[in-house]
């Protein structure tokens, strides 16, 4: 697997099976239904499958086969910062790449945070013990990343069993032992139909997100075009049968709707609660594992994506030189991980709850940009070569992100007014490091035609990948 | 470009004066503990009263609708420098507003003037794209 050669500018490619790859896919858009919990128990268990069922159509859908499209198209390191680019121009692409890459910068740093408050939970210590734990984490994963992205897929790969595991167990035992209709009660008591779905929504749209992460490390892999967007469509499917089944079976085998949250409380019913409940403490105890190996493949996968934007702006000055160098061996960024790592190290020491609900705030605004990139780009660009096109119309596909859009400016709006303006002082960040970063360091031309550069990078023609890929 | 961005701003700041004097004529009521309550909820420090929040409120704005104007004025030549101070006098108010005591009001006082300040940014740096010639070909992979 680790085969790969050194492109023009030093980044490594190497052969990713499509198994690989959907590991990693489901390590950014899933990794487990941790935190489902809290919609059952607001908006209730009916309408929490409803979401699961309908939501990815107006909100995972979109994103995922506009990644696909355009990660057929299009298939550079960078991914959709360069799409943006491309479309929209410079300054445009400068403020998808900006705003996600600042989003992550954040975020990241919760996913070792969670798995040190669940250690810290069993085991007495001080805050210094709990922060060196929680660095040596970050240092061994950020070594995993600088290693190379085939390094990094293997490692998800085994963390993903380790998350799938327990809640395909959970899934036959909970069936096995249901006692309750799954959709039963449909909404949670005392709430309208459009006051429910509120209340979980903002957790859905969560749980859906992060599929045009993969498209950062489109320059890493061989045939990227063909990857990508086939483990995209692979692992759209796989995510949502994995939501619907373990929160179906998991329900049906414990009731009790309104106490399902993760409050931790003890009247809480949580995944690992009902793990106990049909399988005992051993069951409970792989679904114990399952949140620490998933918030850990969380944190890997994020670090890994989170740190491309920052690479690929400085290749195009219009970020610090320092960041655009690749490791001499390893033909990965290995500064930018190194950076993020770092930053991740600082932010673990607190609560930074404030600064992660801004961090949904530039996602959403990344997430317009790219998918109105989309529609630009079908206007601008029509013949460009698109090996997996969605088969609609530009019009119909326009009318299809406008729900997308809906939801996203309703997430907004939904953790109050200080949140709100927070989240703007996030993304007038965007126009300012543009000014700063374009006036002092330039920025450079994107060629007119990528075909070059593909073929190149050895990663054109297409189809015929090997049979031992698929 | 740049003179829509200058007029944008002129808006901006005139209606951030129109504020300010507001703030200091009518001095509406503002909780007088409300920053000592912020500080003590971010672990920053102990609670205090600030009396007197319309009128420092009210000068803070004059403040920014000058500095506003001064970055207006500033955008024929030097956009630049005018487009960062613009934005990031906006950040700072928005900052200003989540910490408030009733951010819904904040939100909408400063709606008109943050939002005209926020397009100054963007189409200042639209117009850097324009006008700043690149330096090379990026190398795709």
């Amino acid at each position: 697997m680790t085969n790969g050669s050194t492109a023009a500018v030093g980044l490594k490619r190497v052969k990713m099976r499509m198994i690989t790859a959907v590991a990693v896919m489901f390590t950014l858009t899933c990794s487990g239904s941790f935190g489902m919990e809290d919609i059952i128990g607001s908006s209730g268990p009916g309408l929490t499958l409803l979401m699961l069922l309908v939501l990815p159509f107006f909100w995972a859908l979109p994103m995922a086969l506009t990644s696909a499209e355009l990660g057929s198209a299009l298939p550079e390191e960078g991914g959709f910062y360069r799409w943006v680019r491309r479309g929209m121009g410079e300054f445009w692409g400068f403020q998808a790449g900006w705003w996600w890459q600042l989003s992550l910068y954040v975020d990241t740093a919760v996913y070792v945070a969670l798995t040190l408050d669940y250690v810290a939970g069993w085991f007495d210590m001080p805050g210094w013990v709990r922060w060196l734990i929680g660095f040596v984490i970050i240092l061994i994963f950020a070594y995993v990343n600088i290693r190379g992205i085939d390094i990094t897929g293997w490692v998800l790969t085994v963390i993903q069993v380790i998350v799938i595991v327990p809640f395909v167990t959970l899934v036959i035992l909970g069936f096995a032992k249901a006692q309750v209709n799954p959709f039963s009660p449909f909404i949670a008591e005392g709430e309208s139909f459009w006051g429910a779905m509120g209340l979980g929504l903002a957790v859905a749209m969560w749980m859906y997100s992060g599929y045009e992460s993969m498209s950062q490390l489109a320059g890493e892999i061989e045939r990227p075009q063909y990857v990508i967007p086939r483990a995209l469509l692979i692992n759209m499917g796989l995510v949502i049968a994995f939501y619907v089944l373990t929160t179906a079976a998991g329900y049906a085998a414990v009731g009790d709707w309104s106490n399902w949250n993760t409050e931790g409380t003890s009247t809480s019913i949580d995944f690992i609660e009902a793990g106990r409940v049909v399988g005992g403490g051993a069951v409970a105890g792989l679904l114990i594992a399952a949140l620490i190996a998933g918030n850990l493949g969380l944190f890997t996968g994020y670090l890994a994506t989170g740190s491309r934007p920052a690479y690929v702006l400085s290749k195009d000055k219009l970020f610090f030189r320092w960041f655009g160098k690749e490791h001499p061996k390893y033909g990965t960024p290995y500064r930018s991980i190194l950076f993020m790592a770092l930053l991740n190290s600082v932010l673990i020491l607190g609560s930074f709850q404030f600064l992660i609900v801004i961090d949904v705030f530039l996602l959403m605004f990344a997430y317009m940009t790219i998918l109105t990139a989309m529609v630009v780009l079908r206007v601008k660009e029509p013949d460009l070569d698109r090996r997996f096109r969605i088969p609609l119309p530009t019009w119909a596909l326009a009318l299809w992100f406008v729900p997308f859009f809906g939801i996203a400016i309703v997430a907004l709006v939904t953790n109050g007014w200080a949140y709100f303006v927070g989240g703007c002082v996030g993304v007038l960040s965007g126009p300012v490091a543009y000014l700063l970063f374009k006036s002092k360091y330039h920025g450079v031309e994107l060629p007119d035609t990528l075909t070059v550069s593909r073929d190149a990078a050895g990663a054109l023609p297409l189809p015929a990948p090997a049979a031992e890929e698929v | 470009m740049r003179k829509t961005a200058m007029v944008l701003a002129w808006l901006a700041g005139l209606c951030i004066l129109g504020i300010g004097i507001w703030l200091l004529v009518s001095q509406p009521s503002i909780e007088k503990d409300w920053l000592g309550v912020w500080v003590e909820e971010m672990e920053i420090g102990s609670p205090f009263d600030m009396s007197g929040a319309a009128t420092i409120t009210g000068i803070i704005a004059l403040a920014i609708g000058g500095l506003t104007i001064i970055g207006a004025l500033l955008i024929p030549t030097r956009f630049v420098v005018a487009g960062v101070m613009i934005v990031a006098l906006d950040m700072l108010a928005c900052l200003g507003v989540a910490m408030s005591p009733d951010p819904k009001w904040g939100v909408i006082v400063w709606a008109i003037p943050g939002l005209l300040m926020a397009f100054v940014g963007f189409l200042l740096g639209m117009e850097l794209e324009r006008v700043q010639e690149p330096e090379g070909v990026a190398e795709l992979e």
